[in-house]
């Protein structure tokens, strides 16, 4: 990451992020328009315009696919994004909100409630999110006080990950446990939980409004930090003898990604890969500066989950049943780590 | 896992009835449907059961007193709640088994821990494995089970007295409507009846159509836009309780036909779906809702 940016113009900044704008929004179209029946293409878009759908139409598109690709979005631009920062501001290619413990948190927030349980679903669909965030909270405060125990040093962005790698180990060794304890039918919808799933179905708009709302002021938190991480990139010493306030940039960084990626888990349960290759693709294409980066990884990164999400959610008419979607960010996520990786040795 | 690991397996209604000796009795296709040991007690007085089906039929057959040891999902009738415990279904304790020098162990193939038949067998241990993966294994499973007890006939009759009223729901369920059915055995994720599972041929019997009779998997998982797409008449919702029992779920889809016409009928007793004598109420209650009787309703 210590190449020289390229100078970055308005011009430039504008073009770039209304192009992956448009694509991001092309692929929600698309997923708007394709799903687990035979319902989809031209028709769907000729009865959106023309208002000609039945109501089951109407259902499949507004209940059954809206919710999910809004979802997709707000779920991919959080870890996106976060992983974009995480790789900046721990400067090590391979972190993402997943080794770093965050994830982890949230899952075991998400499986204590969930084995805990409670009777009522309404419980349930706010209960289960807001013990994940907790987790996700958890694990951040750790990674902070761990941050405050190390002394200053290279060596500390490697204690940092092994801390949540640790941390990750302990999380599925506590969520294994509660697994063999539960019922059949518990234990299942944990797995299915802790595979990562976009089916929303029973999240009113209210709950995901507010998630668009808190991510979308993440993003922005982010970007607002943009020179601040560039400077970071190019090493401590060097950002603060340019004046950057270092342990404070890392410290509100990681602090407002954690948040992003805390929502996001908190829903729709472990979605692994896409804080990791999304980043780096975005970063191939459009360069390091954090300027244009983040805002073309929240798009990015929203992109990728909405297809990721309507593969999982197509995938009904060859296996008769619908994927969790973070088998097919997975299938697609590990090769490109391997990837990078290798690209990184070299 | 329970219900899945008892309902799974495939199921080609095998009219021999095989048996095999000291061969681990392993789940799955060809597997054979009665796997027991060569020296069997004549009538078993320490009875471990290794299947909540199993506990059930024992009771059914009186023979609840002579059990020693159940699993920790066997909660039918109540006094099985208080049989000491050897484990789950899957992850059967031998230890605990052995500690109760049981002198039979009964359990069902399909889900059960392939190893165990060779460690009964290390042990010394008579043991019996019979598969129910369907109606008509469950009676002759129910048969067989009754000659490992020494109970045979009151068995045979148990097994036919069974077979016989479940011939009368179904026959009562031939003619007239056959709406179109969905089971749902989860909401999170949506897990249906496919092919092959008893709540596929219970919503058949009892004169449903299964609206996902030709799907590949036996237990396909779904989204709302698939459930939206099949439009079912009835909705048979047997999640199991601790997830909430109430329609309010299924009242955000309107638009799907079950719902509409208020034909979302929730089965809080999963276990009506164990291969036991209980079948035959779960096929009633099935029926009831396929008729579409208000008392079904909840």
């Amino acid at each position: 990451m210590k190449r020289p940016t390229t100078p970055l113009t308005a011009p430039r900044l504008l073009v770039t992020v209304a192009i992956s704008a448009v694509v991001a929004v092309g692929c929600g179209l698309v997923a708007l328009a394709y799903g687990s029946s035979g319902f989809g293409g031209f028709e769907v878009i000729r009865g959106v315009l023309t208002g000609s759908l039945d109501a089951a139409q109407e259902a499949i598109v507004m209940q059954a696919r809206l919710p999910r690709v809004v979802f997709a979005a707000i779920v991919g631009a959080a870890l996106a994004t976060s992983g974009a920062v995480f790789q900046t501001v721990l400067r090590n290619p391979l972190a993402d909100p997943y080794i770093l413990g965050i994830s982890g948190g949230a899952a075991l927030g998400g499986t204590i409630f969930m084995t805990l349980g409670s009777v009522a679903v309404a419980t349930v669909t706010m209960g289960v999110p807001a013990a994940a965030f907790v987790g996700a909270l958890g694990a951040l405060a750790l990674i902070f006080a761990v941050e405050r125990w190390t002394p200053a040093s290279r060596a500390s962005n490697y204690v940092l990950l092994l801390t949540g790698v640790v941390f990750n180990a302990f999380a599925s060794a506590i969520i294994m446990f509660l697994k063999s304890v539960v019922s059949a039918q518990k234990a299942q919808e944990l797995l299915f939980y802790l595979m990562g799933s976009l089916a929303v179905e029973g999240t009113d708009a209210a709950t995901i409004v507010a998630c668009a709302a808190v991510v979308l002021a993440c993003v922005v938190g982010l970007i607002w930090f943009a020179r601040d991480l560039n400077a970071l990139s190019l090493g401590d010493d060097d950002a603060a003898a340019l004046g950057v306030p270092v342990t404070q940039v890392r410290r509100w960084t990681v602090g407002i990604s954690s948040v992003a990626v805390a929502v996001a888990v908190a829903f729709s349960g472990l979605i692994g890969f896409v804080g990791l290759v999304v980043p780096h693709g975005i970063r191939l294409v459009v360069g390091p500066d954090h300027r244009v980066l983040l805002p073309t990884c929240a798009l990015g990164g929203a992109g990728f989950l909405i297809v990721a999400d309507l593969v999982a959610r197509s995938a009904f008419g060859v296996f008769s049943s619908t994927l969790p979607v973070g088998v097919v960010t997975a299938a697609i996520g590990a090769p490109l780590f391997v990837f990078f990786l290798w690209r990184s040795m070299n | 896992m329970v219900l899945l690991a008892v309902l799974a397996g495939c199921d080609k209604p095998s009219t021999t009835q095989k048996s095999a000796n000291q061969t681990a009795a392993s789940a799955g296709e060809g597997a054979p449907e009665v796997v027991v040991t060569d020296e069997l007690p004549g009538r078993p007085e320490r009875i471990v059961s290794l299947a909540p089906n199993v506990t059930e039929i024992l009771f059914a057959l009186d023979a609840g007193d002579r059990l020693v040891g159940v699993t920790r999902f066997c909660d039918y009738p109540a006094q099985a709640a208080e049989i000491p415990k050897v484990g789950g279904i899957v992850d059967v304790d031998l230890e605990a088994i052995l500690a109760k020098e049981p002198d039979l162990v009964v359990g069902t193939s399909s889900g059960a821990d392939p190893k165990i038949a060779k460690k009964l067998d290390d042990a010394g241990i008579p043991y019996g494995f019979v598969r129910m993966d369907n109606l008509a294994q469950t009676y002759r499973g129910i048969a067989k089970i009754g000659e490992l007890v020494g109970a045979a006939d009151k068995a045979e009759a148990l097994a036919a007295d069974m077979e016989a009223k479940m011939d009368r729901v179904a026959d009562s369920a031939r003619d007239g409507e056959h709406p179109r059915v969905l089971m749902i055995f989860g909401r999170n994720p949506l897990i249906a009846a496919g092919p092959g599972t008893f709540g596929h041929e219970l919503v058949e019997l009892a004169g449903g159509k299964n609206v996902l009779a030709d799907a590949k998997a036996p237990y396909p998982k779904l989204d709302i836009e698939k459930v939206i797409s099949l439009d079912p008449e009835r909705i048979i919702d047997a999640t199991m309780a601790g997830e909430g029992l109430d329609t309010e779920f299924w009242n955000q889809y309107p638009s799907i036909d079950a719902v509409e016409r208020g034909h979302v009928y929730l089965i809080d007793d999963p276990v009506v779906l164990r291969p036991a004598p209980r079948l035959v109420d779960g096929l009633r209650t099935i029926r009831e809702a396929i008729v579409g009787s208000a008392s079904a309703r909840k």
